[in-house]
């Protein structure tokens, strides 16, 4: 079929998770079905009702960024930069030989540097000398923080985005991403999410919203997607950064191509802040839009990265959502979720997840979802449970479901 | 009151710290600007910690006469001296 827009493509990968950072330490401890998730070391949590969380451990700033400029900046836009700088030596980019007015970047981010003005907000409360809060609490805490530092770091003059939709923001980056290349308004994306989220703040907001596990007990079995005995999501932090291009630009420089993205759709439910409408119809239609717009039929797709995300809503939800879609060929698509290990990075994990089959598409495993013991009824698809699978994937679906009934689906596949 | 030298090393440790500044790269004649290479957001952060080092206050409308180090120094003797 004869496209009407510019293809893209994924040629390199950077990843700071709970469970490692950099893309080759982060696949394997996928495969490994290895949890990154445990009570939280950063404060103290002893009076929270959920006192899990997937933390990044390994993560050395002053790898990536000047060690002068470190303490300038949020937790959040240490991770992107991290992330940014994997992405960019992975795809072997030398911006020198590029047109710097045609690279942007577009970042993903539910919370920001948050983590910033709750410390500043603390010495306030402390001080009640509003002369105390920090210069560069704006310049560091702002939304858009990490698309701004990427960008001056690299010299990058193109688009520069921020995309804030709660827990589809990671993937509504490498959507929106897609879309500028495809318009023809940039020719190099630098695209995905990151998030510093496990802050007192934060953390005793979302128990209060009654939506984290608190399984207290087994930290590392708290994430358990699809299980009947799930009980809530546990938060992670961390980072995923794609290098997104052209054909032309890819092939121009003779880029490793992991992946083309085909098809992406952005559609809300328009219904509920935190709720999804509970027939799935609404989760369908974006999966639906997001097929239509790459061109691929249901039978064609291979696997899901679901979004999977341990609620007692959600994963029924999405469940009904596939099937409304795939009809009984559901039941022959393998899926996973990333989340059983690393958590819910909030708005890194569409970005991550976008990795996540990128790096499936091309070396054909299907990383497990660890914690499934006591399968649900209602939960009745193939999610990998704990073991990982070898199969050959050419169409991915990655599911995306965002606070504020805002989803986001990409969808991937193998280059030819 | 405090020494003018006293004051001069006071504030030559907060650059050295902050901005990795090094030491004997630091006089009461080096300029702000374009000898440290502070930029704006570098000035406001230097107030900020000026005025937590020596519980002074600093108005924007005086930090804008501070050219060199010495400036700050002389401001500081004189905001200390009064109070």
């Amino acid at each position: 079929m004869e496209r009407a827009f510019r293809r893209v493509v994924l040629t390199g990968l950077g990843v700071i998770s709970p469970i490692g950072s950099g893309k080759e330490v982060f696949w394997s401890n996928l495969l490994e079905g290895k949890s990154g998730t445990r009570t939280i070391q950063d404060f103290d949590v002893s009076s929270y009702p959920s006192q899990i969380g997937g933390e990044v451990l390994d993560f050395h700033p002053e790898n990536y960024i000047p060690v002068q400029k470190i303490p300038k900046m949020a937790t959040a836009v240490q991770y992107a930069m991290g992330a940014a700088k994997m992405a960019i030596a992975d795809a072997q980019m030398d911006f020198s030989q590029l047109d710097r007015s045609r690279v942007g970047v577009v970042i993903g981010t539910g919370l920001g540097g948050m983590g910033i003005f709750e410390a500043q907000l603390r010495t306030l409360f402390e001080t009640n000398n509003p002369r105390r809060v920090h210069p560069l609490s704006v310049p560091m805490g702002t939304a858009n923080a990490a698309a701004a530092e990427i960008a001056i770091s690299f010299g990058l003059k193109g688009p520069n985005i921020t995309i804030s939709t709660a827990c589809s923001s990671g993937a509504n980056a490498i959507g929106h991403g897609l879309d500028l290349l495809r318009w023809g308004k940039a020719d190099v994306i630098l695209a995905g999410g990151t998030e510093a989220c496990l802050l007192p703040g934060i953390l005793a907001a979302f128990c209060s919203l009654r939506t984290l596990s608190v399984r207290n007990e087994a930290p590392d079995r708290a994430s358990r997607p699809f299980d009947k005995n799930r009980d809530g999501f546990v938060m992670g932090e961390g980072a995923g950064i794609v290098v997104m291009e052209t054909v032309e630009a890819a092939r121009r420089r003779g880029a490793v191509i992991y992946a083309e993205v085909v098809g992406y759709s952005c559609a809300c439910e328009a219904s509920h802040m935190v709720s999804p409408d509970i027939t799935g119809t609404e989760q369908a239609r974006a999966i639906s839009l997001a097929l239509q717009d790459g061109g691929i039929a249901p039978s064609e797709v291979d696997y899901i990265n679901t979004h999977g995300t341990s609620t007692l809503l959600n994963d029924v939800v999405e469940t009904r959502a596939i099937k409304m879609v795939f009809g009984p060929h559901a039941h022959d698509i393998s899926m996973n979720s990333t989340k059983s290990m690393i958590g819910h990075t909030i708005g890194a994990a569409g970005a991550i997840e976008a990795i996540v089959c990128a790096l499936t598409l091309q070396r054909a495993i299907i990383h497990p979802t660890i914690n499934s013991e006591m399968p649900d009824p209602e939960c009745d698809l193939d999610y990998t449970p704990n073991k990982a699978r070898e199969r050959k994937v050419r169409v991915a679906l990655s599911n995306s479901f965002g606070f504020g009934s805002n989803n986001a689906c990409l969808v991937m596949k193998t280059f030819s | 009151m405090e020494s003018t030298e006293l004051i001069e090393e006071r504030i030559r440790t907060r650059l050295v710290k902050k901005f990795q500044k090094p030491v004997t790269g630091i006089t009461k004649e080096s300029r702000l600007i374009q000898d440290l290479g502070l930029d704006s957001l570098d000035t406001f952060e230097l107030l900020f910690e000026v005025e937590a080092e020596f519980n002074i206050t600093i108005p924007t409308a005086d930090a804008m006469r501070f050219v060199k180090v010495q400036d700050v120094v002389d401001y500081v003797q004189s905001k200390t001296k009064s109070g």
